[in-house]
C-alpha cells in the first residue's frame, strides 16, 4: 500500500526550475523511439480553474449528478489524503509542481513492454523542497521496498529493483532502468552528447512543426515500419470506396514518413491540434494526384462568408481523377458496385456516360455548409426550423452547370410529386428567380403554405444555380442568394493551402438551438428526466456553444509535410 | 326521470367490511397504470367508497403535470412524429391525478382503433384522443356520434371515397361490426343500407364536411326502420340495438375484470348500460364495486397489457421513466399506441403472450432493473414488501429464495403471476 502511495504523491510532485531551460527533449536518452513533452502545465490548469468554462461545468446538472454519486465521494477523499501529505492544496500542488513533463518511450529487444524514462523540472523549487520534506516520512516508512542512496546533491531511490529515480532540488527522473536513469541525470545536467532532439527524424518534425508548443509527441515511424513492414501490412488496394477517397492519399503519405508528430497549444483565445508527417506528395505519383491540391496553392477555398453560417466542410479532390483511377486504386470486387451506381444514376443523366461525361465534369472542390434560414416566403413557419444547407462544386467547363440543371429539375419533380401524394405538403411548379443576374431555378408552391407549425419538409426549398463557374444546390432560396452575392466576389487567393476544412460555428448553432429549444426540452424529458433538469441541460449545451467561435478540423499540404489541424477559438 | 334502481346479483356492491390490502391493490392495478405503495396504503385506509369517488371524478392536475404535458404536446406537434404523440400520451398515463379517465381513454382508443401508420397527422390523432378523454367516462352515444364526424377516423376508413353513386362501406361496416353490434349481429345488406347513409360525410381542409351534393338522399331501410336516414340516424338505430349493449359490455368486461366473461356477466353489464343509457361513469362506479369486481373469478384473470405492464412496474418500483425506452418496448410486445395493429384494434387477452413476448417481458424485467427504463434506485424493503406491492398474493417457494434484493425482485417480475394482474 505504501509503495503505490509514495509513487501517486511523487507524480503530484515532480521537480526542477531552470530559467531559460532547454526543452527536455535535449536532455531525453537517445534511442526513443516515442516522446511526449508537456510545458507549463501548472499555469494552463490554473487558467482552466479560473475560467468561466470550469464554472460552468461545475454548474452543469450533469456534474452536480456526478457529484452525487459514491465514487465521486471515494475520489473527494482520496483527494483530502493526496492533499494531506503535501502539505497543500492539488492546484496549488500543480501550479508549482508541473513545470515542464516529458515522456520518453524505448524498444526492448524480445519484451512487449518498452523502457520508460520520465523527466519533471518544477516551476517553484521551495515549494518542492516542502512537498520532499512532508513525503520524507512516507519514503521512511517505505524503507523495506525503497532503497535511498545518496550521490551529491541528487537523492537516489530504487523501489524495488524496478523503477529508478533521481530527485534533485529542481527536477525529478524516473526510468525503468539504472542505465537509463544515468543516462538521464546526465541529459538533464547537459553533459549528455545525444539525445532524442538530435535524432534525425525528429529534427525533420522540429523542422515542420516547429519546437514552442504545450504538448507535442512524436514518433519514429521508421523503427514501427521496420516492425511492421514497409507498408505497416496494409493492402495495396483500399477495400472501402469512401476510405479510399478521403484517408488514401494520407495513408500513403504517412508510408513514407519517418515520423508522425503531434502538438497541442492552448491558450485564453483558444486551442489548436495539429498532427503532422513528413512527405511531398509528388513522391506518390500520379496514382495520387487527385488527392492533394499542389503545395504553394491557395487549396480549398474558405466557407462563403454568408449571414448566419453554422459550418460545413470543403474538400479537394478530383472526383474525375479518382474515378478515373478505380480501378488501380480499390479492389476488384469493388468495381461491380461502382457498375452498378453507374447503371443506377445514368437515369438522371439520359444519354451521358456517368465515367466519360459526367465525373470530368466535376471541379477539385466540393463544398457543403449549413447556414440559418427564415421563411418569410410563407405565412407561417415550420414546426422544428432547421438550417438551409447548400452543395457546392467546382465545374470543369461552366456549360457543365447545365447537366446538373437537369438533374435538380428530374429530382425537384420526383419530390414534388411523392409529397404530394403523400399530402405532407403543397405542390409546387418549376420557376426561376434572378438575383444579382445570375438565374435560380426554384420552386413555387400553387397555395402558399401557412400555419405556425408546418410540416417539416417545409425547410426544403430546393433551389439551385450556376456561378462563376460554381454549381450550386441549395435548400434555401434565401441561403442561395446570399451565396450568389458571395460567390461573385472576387476569390481570396491569399489563404492557407487546405487540402481538407471542416468548420463549425457553435455561436451560430446556438441559435438553432434556441428557436427550437421547447422541442429540445420534451426530447430530453422524454428520456425521463424531471423538467428542470432538462431545461437546464438544454441551456447549459446553449451556453456551452456560445461561449466557442470556430471549431476546425482542417488538413493542408507544406512545402515537405502534410498536417492535419483541429482548432478551436472562443468567443470573446 | 324515476330513480334508478341499484344493481342486483353479481353486480351488487361487494361487502365494505371484506375491505382489505389486497382489495386495494386489485382496484388499483385495474384502474391505473399500477401502484405504488403509498398509493396502495391511502386506498386501503380510505376505503372504497372514497377511492371510487376519487378515480370517478376529475382531479386537478398539478402546474408541473400540466407545464410538461403542454410542451410534450407541442413538441409533437412541430416534429410531427408519432414517436413525439405516444411520449405525450405516455407521460399522462404514468403522471395523471386522473388515472382511469387515461385508462379508459386507452380503452376508447383499442375500440375506435385508427393508426397515425394511414392518418398521417399528429393533430388529427391528438384531436381525436383528446374526444376520448373527454367522454372517457361520459357517454358512449356521444362518443360514438363524435367518432362518425371525426376526422382521424374518416381518413382511417376512406369516407371521402363514399360517394352517392358509389357508396364506399367501409365505415358503415366498423361501426356496425367493431364499434357497436359485433359481427353476427347485422347483415351484409344492413351495411349497404348504412353506407348509403354515410355518404357525403367528407373531410375537407382538415375538418369535418358534410358533402351535399354526394350524400344520398334516397330512402332506406335499416332494422326494420324504412326513412330518407342519414348517418345520426343509423348510428342511433345501432344504439337501440339490443346487441350494442352486450358488446360494449363484454368490452368492458375484457378491459377491466376478466379476459373471459361468461354470459351471465355480459347480460348483468349490459343491462346497467342499457339503465345508464350508455353513460359510462354510473356504469363503471357499478362494476368497480361490485361483487363479480372483488370475487375470486376476477383476481389474476387479465393478462397485463403491455402497458400496464410496463409503466405499471416503473410505477410500482418508483422508477422515473424513460418515455421513449418504454415506448419502444411497448411496441416491441405489441402495444404501440396511436399504431394499433389492425382495424379491431389489440385483441389482448391470451394473445399479449407467446413464446417471444414472454421472453421480451423477462428482458424488459432485467432492462428495468438495470436502469435502462429508468433511474431505477437499489431496493431496500423486505421481501414480503415486494411481493404484496408486485404479486399481491402469496407464491410458493418465494419465502425460501435465498438471493439478493435486486435478483428477487428480477425473480419476481419473471413469475407467470406477474403477468397476470
Amino acid at each position: 500500500m505504501r509503495t503505490p502511495l509514495l509513487l501517486i504523491t511523487l507524480v503530484f510532485s515532480y521537480a526542477v526550475f531552470t530559467v531559460n531551460a532547454a526543452l527536455l527533449s535535449a536532455a531525453m536518452p537517445r534511442n526513443a523511439v516515442g516522446y511526449v513533452e508537456i510545458n507549463d502545465l501548472g499555469q494552463r490548469l490554473i487558467q482552466l480553474r479560473d475560467s468561466a468554462y470550469y464554472s460552468d461545468a461545475l454548474d452543469s446538472p450533469q456534474i452536480k449528478q456526478a457529484m452525487q454519486q459514491p465514487q465521486y465521494e471515494k475520489i473527494a477523499a482520496g483527494r483530502k489524503v493526496a492533499e494531506a501529505y503535501l502539505g497543500m492544496n492539488l492546484w496549488t500542488a500543480a501550479e508549482k509542481l508541473f513545470g515542464e513533463i516529458a515522456v520518453g518511450i524505448y524498444p526492448k529487444a524480445e519484451v512487449e513492454q518498452p523502457d520508460l524514462v520520465v523527466m519533471i523540472r518544477v516551476t517553484d523549487p521551495a515549494a518542492w523542497a516542502h512537498v520532499r520534506e512532508r513525503l520524507e516520512p512516507l519514503i521512511t516508512l517505505a524503507e523495506d521496498t525503497v532503497k535511498r542512496e545518496m550521490r551529491g546533491e541528487l537523492e537516489l531511490l530504487i523501489i524495488e529493483g524496478k523503477a529508478f529515480l533521481a530527485l534533485h532540488k529542481n527536477w525529478i527522473a524516473a526510468a525503468s532502468t539504472a542505465a537509463l536513469l544515468d543516462q538521464s541525470i546526465a541529459g538533464l545536467r547537459g553533459d549528455a552528447k545525444v539525445v532524442v532532439a538530435h535524432n534525425p527524424a525528429f529534427k525533420k518534425m522540429e523542422r515542420d512543426m516547429g519546437a514552442e508548443h504545450f504538448v507535442r509527441a512524436w514518433t519514429d515511424l521508421g523503427y514501427f515500419r521496420k516492425l511492421a513492414g514497409e507498408r505497416f501490412n496494409l493492402p495495396e488496394k483500399y477495400d472501402d470506396g469512401f476510405m479510399s477517397l478521403m484517408f488514401s492519399g494520407i495513408m500513403e503519405l504517412a508510408m513514407q514518413s519517418d515520423y508522425l508528430g503531434l502538438t497541442l497549444d492552448a491558450d485564453k483565445t483558444g486551442l489548436k491540434f495539429t498532427a503532422g508527417i513528413e512527405g511531398e506528395p509528388k513522391v506518390l505519383g500520379d496514382k495520387f494526384d487527385w488527392f492533394f491540391s499542389k503545395s504553394g496553392t491557395p487549396g480549398t477555398p474558405g466557407m462563403p462568408a454568408v449571414s448566419g453560417l453554422m459550418g460545413g466542410l470543403s474538400i479537394h479532390r478530383n472526383l474525375s481523377g479518382w474515378y478515373g483511377k478505380r480501378e488501380e486504386l480499390m479492389e476488384e470486387r469493388l468495381q461491380a458496385g461502382f457498375d452498378k451506381f453507374e447503371s443506377e444514376i445514368g437515369n438522371l443523366f439520359p444519354g451521358r456516360d456517368i465515367g466519360e461525361d459526367i465525373m470530368p465534369a466535376f471541379g477539385s472542390t466540393i463544398t457543403f455548409l449549413a447556414a440559418k434560414q427564415s421563411f418569410e416566403h410563407f405565412k407561417g413557419e415550420p414546426g422544428i426550423k432547421l438550417p438551409g444547407f447548400a452543395l457546392l462544386f467546382d465545374l470543369k467547363r461552366p456549360q457543365d452547370g447545365n447537366l446538373f440543371q437537369l438533374v435538380f429539375q428530374t429530382i425537384v419533380t420526383i419530390t414534388n410529386v411523392v409529397a404530394a401524394e403523400q399530402g405532407e405538403r403543397e405542390p409546387s411548379v418549376m420557376t426561376a428567380v434572378v438575383h444579382e443576374g445570375v438565374a435560380i431555378n426554384t420552386i413555387q408552391y400553387l397555395r402558399p403554405p401557412q400555419g405556425e407549425r408546418l410540416d417539416i419538409s417545409y425547410n426544403f426549398m430546393p433551389c439551385a444555380a450556376t456561378v462563376n463557374g460554381r454549381f450550386v444546390f441549395c435548400t434555401s432560396l434565401e441561403l442561395l442568394k446570399s451565396l450568389v452575392t458571395e460567390l461573385k466576389k472576387p476569390q481570396n487567393l491569399n489563404r492557407l493551402n487546405r487540402n481538407f476544412n471542416f468548420e463549425l460555428h457553435p455561436s451560430a448553432l446556438a441559435g438553432l438551438v434556441a428557436i427550437n429549444s421547447r422541442t429540445l426540452v420534451a426530447k430530453n424529458i422524454q428520456t425521463g428526466k424531471p423538467a428542470e433538469q432538462a431545461r437546464a441541460e438544454i441551456q447549459l449545451a446553449e451556453r456551452l456553444l456560445k461561449a466557442v467561435e470556430i471549431l476546425r478540423f482542417s488538413t493542408s499540404v507544406k512545402d515537405k509535410g502534410f498536417q492535419i489541424e483541429l482548432e478551436g477559438k472562443w468567443a470573446e | 326521470m324515476g330513480r334508478i334502481k341499484q344493481p342486483a346479483g353479481i353486480l351488487a356492491p361487494h361487502d365494505a367490511r371484506q375491505w382489505s390490502r389486497r382489495d386495494a391493490t386489485h382496484l388499483l392495478w385495474r384502474t391505473q397504470f399500477g401502484a405504488t405503495a403509498a398509493e396502495i396504503a391511502t386506498t386501503h385506509k380510505v376505503g372504497l367508497a372514497k377511492s371510487l369517488e376519487r378515480l370517478l371524478t376529475p382531479q386537478k392536475e398539478t402546474a408541473d403535470f400540466e407545464d410538461i404535458e403542454s410542451l410534450l404536446r407541442e413538441a409533437a406537434y412541430d416534429t410531427g412524429a408519432v414517436g413525439d404523440l405516444q411520449a405525450w400520451w405516455l407521460h399522462r398515463m404514468h403522471y395523471t391525478a386522473n388515472p382511469l379517465t387515461e385508462k379508459l381513454t386507452l380503452f376508447w382508443h383499442n375500440h375506435f382503433a385508427t393508426s397515425f401508420s394511414k392518418v398521417q397527422s399528429v393533430p388529427h390523432m391528438a384531436t381525436q384522443n383528446d374526444r376520448f378523454r373527454a367522454e372517457a367516462l361520459g357517454s358512449f352515444r356521444e362518443l360514438l356520434h363524435a367518432m362518425a364526424k371525426d376526422v382521424a377516423m374518416l381518413i382511417w376508413l376512406d369516407s371521402n371515397a363514399n360517394r352517392k353513386r358509389h357508396a364506399n362501406e367501409n365505415f358503415a361496416r366498423e361501426v356496425m361490426e367493431l364499434f357497436s353490434l359485433g359481427e353476427g349481429n347485422y347483415t351484409e345488406g344492413d351495411i349497404k343500407q348504412a353506407a348509403r347513409a354515410f355518404t357525403g360525410w367528407h373531410v375537407r381542409d382538415d375538418k369535418f364536411w358534410f358533402n351535399q351534393r354526394q350524400h344520398d338522399i334516397t330512402s332506406k331501410s335499416l332494422f326494420g326502420k324504412t326513412a330518407n336516414l342519414d348517418g345520426g340516424e343509423v348510428i342511433d338505430l345501432c344504439l337501440a340495438h339490443k346487441a350494442c349493449a352486450r358488446f360494449i359490455a363484454f368490452k368492458l368486461l375484457r378491459a377491466f375484470v376478466l379476459d373471459q366473461p361468461t354470459d351471465e356477466h355480459i347480460t348483468a353489464l349490459a343491462a346497467r348500460l342499457r339503465v345508464h343509457d350508455f353513460a359510462i361513469r354510473p356504469v363503471m362506479r357499478e362494476l368497480l364495486e361490485s361483487k363479480l369486481f372483488f370475487g375470486a373469478a376476477a383476481r389474476y384473470a387479465r393478462i397485463k397489457e403491455p402497458l400496464e405492464l410496463t409503466l405499471g412496474a416503473c410505477r410500482a418500483l418508483g422508477v422515473r421513466p424513460n418515455l421513449q425506452a418504454i415506448n419502444r418496448v411497448s411496441g416491441q410486445l405489441g402495444q404501440s399506441i396511436f399504431e394499433p395493429s389492425t382495424v379491431k384494434g389489440w385483441e389482448g387477452g391470451r394473445l399479449w403472450i407467446t413464446s417471444a413476448s414472454l421472453l421480451q417481458r423477462n428482458n424488459f424485467a432485467m432492462a428495468l432493473l438495470n436502469g435502462q427504463m429508468g433511474q431505477m434506485t437499489e431496493p431496500k424493503r423486505a421481501r414480503e414488501f415486494y411481493r404484496e406491492l408486485l404479486l399481491s398474493r402469496e407464491v410458493r417457494g418465494m419465502a425460501k429464495a435465498k438471493v439478493e434484493p435486486r435478483k428477487l425482485l428480477h425473480l419476481m417480475m419473471t413469475l407467470p403471476e406477474f403477468q397476470l394482474t
